[in-house]
């Protein structure tokens, strides 16, 4: 279905901010992705991505509470909406049928 | 202080231009995450590191999403459930409507501006595709030719006594000598221009027909197919010139000469050249579509030609028909091969040998592409000048400039009424982008109709004026090229005259538009009027430079063209006399009693053989005088007179006596700067001297007052007469009558006459203040194309002017009302609606005086004999340029001032 269709690295921003909860906003997630990914992540990126997200109307922001080491700048908090679940769940589904139909023979080896 | 103390800040510089970048609904956030990244980074890495990645975040941020403005959310679902796009394309088929609806309405409602707008643009656009199609015709000579790099015409460079000059001929051994010799030669190719002054065309049936005059005649040989590509129609390029009496034509001339035979029955066809060489026609091409060097049409073999040509004459002897192309290898260095033929050349010639330093003569290869522009070897072909053709792309690149400003600003003068129409729409939710568009589209529409409009006109153009442009301009168009040319000059234009008040009129805010009262002025603030202003000033000042130049050029034609030449030149006819024999003793005898028989008509008052007084070509030579002081010499120009010339020409003798009547020279009669130039103070001391030619020795007999030898370009010249019968192969005839109804008797006697000696020679005669008239054929095209740019600056301008005033007096209709009621006069209130563009006027004349006495200047320094530029023509100018600026603002003005003020103050 076009439109809850979603890449590789907005599904991992998805994850990160359904994982944050009612803590997911930029900083966060982009500290979050570095740890689970092991792999430099930049800040650009989330954003851009984010707001792609936004647009597609897979997650829903709201502004947060500002701190001062932000300058007393709100947060935007972010969370998956129905639709973001959806798409989760849409990805997932796709990917374990993947997994379910590699035939074993596939990832041990030629049968030599 | 030490570091910890102070306040550590992540990059100001970064943040500024984040901030700066980021869009409003994104500022916050960013800059926020940005600094809480810095603050922990700070704590765990240090303050260089974390300074760093600040920076490199930043990088890592710009991205056009930054700073997009937000997109409405989810608009994916908004399609799905509305049945329209909210911010349609205005390319989308319903807007396309919508949009070209209301362009029409908006042309339509400022129709007299519309039609001010599209008459400038088309006569702006009609000039540039005027100059597109010379410029194009003109740069595209020779362009086709395959191997173009390689090809070079062999020149010859004089330079003697320090005058360097070019010449486009060479010896004639050159050819054969060079062949074989020089292995970075491909090819070389002698081409003899030859023209034809009696062709015979023997067709199959065995009757002949007879042409004269036939010109781009060249006799070549075989390579010359090798050099050049032509496509053949019949014959093989390999064997049609091998022989002597062959000859390959082109299709046109074939159907000239043959009408009727196709392409094969020609073949084997005879012509008959000169009236005496036989020549098989053994090929036939295809008439070149391009543009090119190579002007030949019929090509006869080398070798056909009974004077040897290219075969045996002297290496001192050069002819401007005698020319040598050669193609080199494709390795060679031109540099060296002309070193190479220059060394070789030197074994035969004197003149090309090193002597002293000095080389009198060297030969250049010229590149076939510099053959039609170059301007310093002498030819007889047209050539075209790079300056010239730069200066005319100026031009046309000036009127189209204006012509777009007055778009620009009638456009933007309209603008207050516009501007509700903007307001309303910007409210009801119109874009920013999409009005903008609208407006180029509207310029797009004009510009577009202009465009067909001067089309018209440039086919107009070829009509009426089309030989001011050399002949073929208009038989080429590379059309690819030209459809881009139009593409580009169009949405160039639309771009032009499109994007300034459509940027201008939708950057009001709504609400300032809608809040005025009706006809409240609100965009007349006064850096735009005085950026109008400029624009005015700048089209005055090129129109007035435009009328001070064409006057002035005026002036100086009519002054070369009536100026005392030193000699009577009223209702004189000159003729030329053919050589009719072999053994010119034969046409001196033929010549004489021919003009003894015209002496003897009554309306033929005197009658002289020899050259007129004034004539385009000369003949120098060095003559020198032997003093006891030493050795004067002077160039010295011939003329070759008889001992009437004097008589007919009204030169009276200042000192001695006239020439006696000899077939050779046998005394000088000089004019008096060649007496000067001799060194005598009075013109008596010369008559006695003897004067030395070389071996030969004359003396002097008289000294006849100064004449002009040439145009007004050239200043008196030291002339010497002398009677050498040979020469004189014109003849020159007093009319008896002045009156030029008398003329017409004599004229038919004449050429009775005249059919009794050279039967098979036309009678054709000129009359002399023609033939003189003739020396500035160069001015008059100047002076036409000059006037026509001027008329046509005056129009544009006048145009836009006219728009202006239109415009201000509707605006002001409601001032001009108030004021009447208040008991102002017609007069003030014409003043009132005048005087601010007069000024403007003024003001451009200030600029354009100082521009266009400087161009005249210029123009003029290339006549010896000129006219002073007067103060009074600047203001004369002035005067007109006011006079055609009120005329044209005064009509609106009247009509503003006449009006019942009580119409234009009832309505509100």
């Amino acid at each position: 279905m076009k439109g809850t269709q979603v890449g590789e690295f907005e599904e991992l921003v998805l994850l990160a901010i359904a994982q944050l909860y009612d803590e997911a906003y930029s900083v966060a997630v982009l500290e979050l992705l570095i740890q689970r990914l092991q792999r430099p992540v930049s800040l650009g990126m989330v954003h851009r991505t984010m707001q792609r997200l936004e647009e597609k109307n897979l997650v829903a922001s709201r502004f947060g509470e500002a701190t001062p080491e932000r300058g007393g700048r709100s947060k935007r908090l972010f969370t998956v909406t129905a639709t973001g679940e959806q798409a989760l769940q849409e990805a997932r589904r796709v990917r374990n049928e993947f997994w379910s139909a590699i035939p074993q023979a596939a990832f041990n080896g030629p049968l030599l | 202080m030490s570091q910890q103390r102070m306040p550590l800040h992540p990059p100001q510089a970064a943040k500024r231009l984040i901030a700066y970048l980021a869009a409003d609904h994104l500022q916050q956030e960013i800059v926020g995450d940005l600094d809480e990244l810095f603050q922990k980074r700070l704590h765990r890495l240090g303050y260089r590191k974390a300074w760093w990645l600040y920076w490199l975040d930043v990088v890592g941020l710009l991205h056009p999403r930054l700073w997009r403005p937000r997109k409405p959310i989810a608009t994916a679902q908004l399609k799905t459930s509305l049945p329209f796009n909210l911010y349609p394309s205005i390319l989308n088929r319903a807007m396309l409507q919508n949009f070209l609806t209301l362009a029409g309405r908006q042309l339509w409602r400022n129709r007299l501006l519309t039609g001010l707008n599209m008459v400038g643009l088309a006569i702006g656009l009609s000039v540039c595709w005027i100059t597109y199609r010379l410029v194009s015709y003109e740069f595209a000579f020779d362009q086709h030719h395959s191997n173009k790099e390689r090809i070079y015409r062999l020149v010859t460079w004089f330079n003697e006594q320090g005058q360097q000059s070019g010449f486009a001929g060479v010896p004639q051994p050159l050819p054969t000598a060079l062949s074989g010799k020089l292995p970075s030669l491909e090819l070389i190719v002698p081409v003899q221009g030859l023209w034809i002054n009696g062709l015979r065309a023997v067709h199959p049936g065995h009757k002949s027909d007879h042409y004269r005059d036939v010109r781009q005649v060249v006799a070549t040989t075989t390579d010359y197919f090798k050099l050049v590509d032509y496509r053949w129609l019949a014959g093989s390029p390999a064997q049609a010139l091998a022989e002597p009496n062959q000859v390959v034509l082109t299709q046109s001339r074939s159907q000239r000469y043959f009408p009727g035979l196709t392409t094969q029955q020609v073949l084997g066809q005879t012509l008959t050249y000169f009236d005496s060489v036989q020549v098989q026609v053994t090929g036939i091409v295809a008439d070149p579509l391009e543009p090119s060097s190579f002007e030949g049409r019929e090509f006869m073999s080398l070798l056909s030609l009974p004077q040897q040509a290219f075969r045996s004459g002297q290496w001192d002897d050069l002819n401007a028909d005698h020319q040598l192309f050669v193609r080199l290898r494709a390795n060679a260095n031109p540099g060296a091969v002309e070193q190479q033929i220059n060394q070789l050349v030197a074994v035969h010639s004197e003149a090309v040998r090193v002597k002293k330093g000095v080389q009198a003569r060297r030969h250049l290869l010229q590149a076939l592409t510099d053959i039609h522009f170059d301007t310093q070897i002498g030819d007889s072909r047209r050539r075209a000048n790079r300056n010239v053709l730069n200066g005319l792309m100026g031009l046309a690149g000036f009127i189209l400039l204006m012509a777009v400003i007055n778009y620009v600003n009638l456009t933007t003068a309209q603008s207050p009424a516009r501007a509700r129409e903007i307001g309303i729409r910007k409210t009801l939710g119109s874009r920013r982008r999409t009005l903008i568009a609208q407006f180029l589209g509207e310029t797009f529409l004009v510009t577009f109709i202009a465009l067909f409009l001067a089309l018209v006109l440039g086919k107009g153009f070829f009509i009426y004026f089309g030989d001011l442009l050399p002949s073929g301009t208009e038989a080429y168009l590379n059309w690819p090229l030209a459809t881009a040319f139009v593409a580009v000059l169009v949405v160039g234009v639309s771009l032009l005259a499109g994007s300034y008040p459509g940027w201008l009129i939708t950057r009001f805010q709504p609400v300032t538009i809608l809040r005025t009262p009706i006809n409240g002025v609100v965009l007349s603030t006064n850096r735009r009027l005085t950026l109008r202003k400029g624009l005015i000033v700048f089209q005055f000042v090129l129109a007035q430079v435009f009328i001070i130049c064409a006057w002035l050029m005026g002036s100086q034609l009519r002054y070369a063209l009536t100026k005392d030449m030193g000699f009577h030149r009223d209702a004189i006819i000159s003729m030329y006399l053919p050589a009719t024999s072999t053994n010119p003793v034969v046409d001196v005898r033929k010549r004489r009693s021919f003009q003894q028989q015209l002496g003897q008509l009554p309306g033929v008052a005197l009658s002289s053989l020899g050259n007129p007084p004034a004539n385009q070509s000369m003949r120098l030579d060095r003559m020198s005088l032997k003093k006891t002081s030493g050795e004067v010499s002077v160039e010295l120009q011939y003329k070759y007179v008889d001992t009437n010339f004097v008589h007919l020409y009204r030169l009276p003798l200042i000192a001695g006596r006239n020439l006696r009547l000899s077939d050779t020279i046998r005394d000088y009669v000089l004019n008096e700067t060649a007496v000067r130039a001799l060194g005598f103070k009075r013109p008596q001391d010369a008559v006695g001297q003897s004067l030395y030619a070389g071996h030969q020795v004359y003396p002097i007999v008289g000294v006849v007052r100064d004449f002009q030898v040439n145009s007004v370009r050239e200043p008196l010249r030291p002339v010497a007469l002398v009677t050498y019968q040979h020469y004189a192969n014109q003849i020159n005839v007093q009319l008896a009558s002045g009156r030029p109804t008398d003329w017409s008797r004599t004229l038919t006697k004449m050429a009775r006459i005249w059919s009794g000696f050279y039967p098979d020679e036309p009678f054709v005669y000129q009359f002399y203040d023609q033939t003189l008239a003739a020396f500035y054929e160069m001015e008059q095209t100047l002076s036409r194309i000059i006037n026509l740019a001027t008329g046509v600056a005056i129009l544009i301008s006048c145009l836009g002017l006219f728009g202006l005033a239109t415009l201000t007096a509707f605006q002001r209709r409601r001032e001009i009302g108030v004021r009447k009621v208040l008991g102002a006069s017609m007069a003030s209130v014409v003043g009132l609606l005048t005087q601010d563009f007069l000024r403007l006027v003024l003001l451009a004349l200030l600029v354009a005086s100082p521009i266009a006495w400087w161009l005249m200047n210029e123009f003029l320094r290339q006549y010896a004999y000129r006219i002073a530029i007067e103060w009074w023509v600047f203001g004369l100018t002035g005067l007109l340029a006011v006079g055609i600026a009120f005329l044209t603002v005064g009509f609106q003005s009247v009509k503003a001032a006449l009006m019942n003020p009580v119409k234009s103050l009832r309505s509100e």
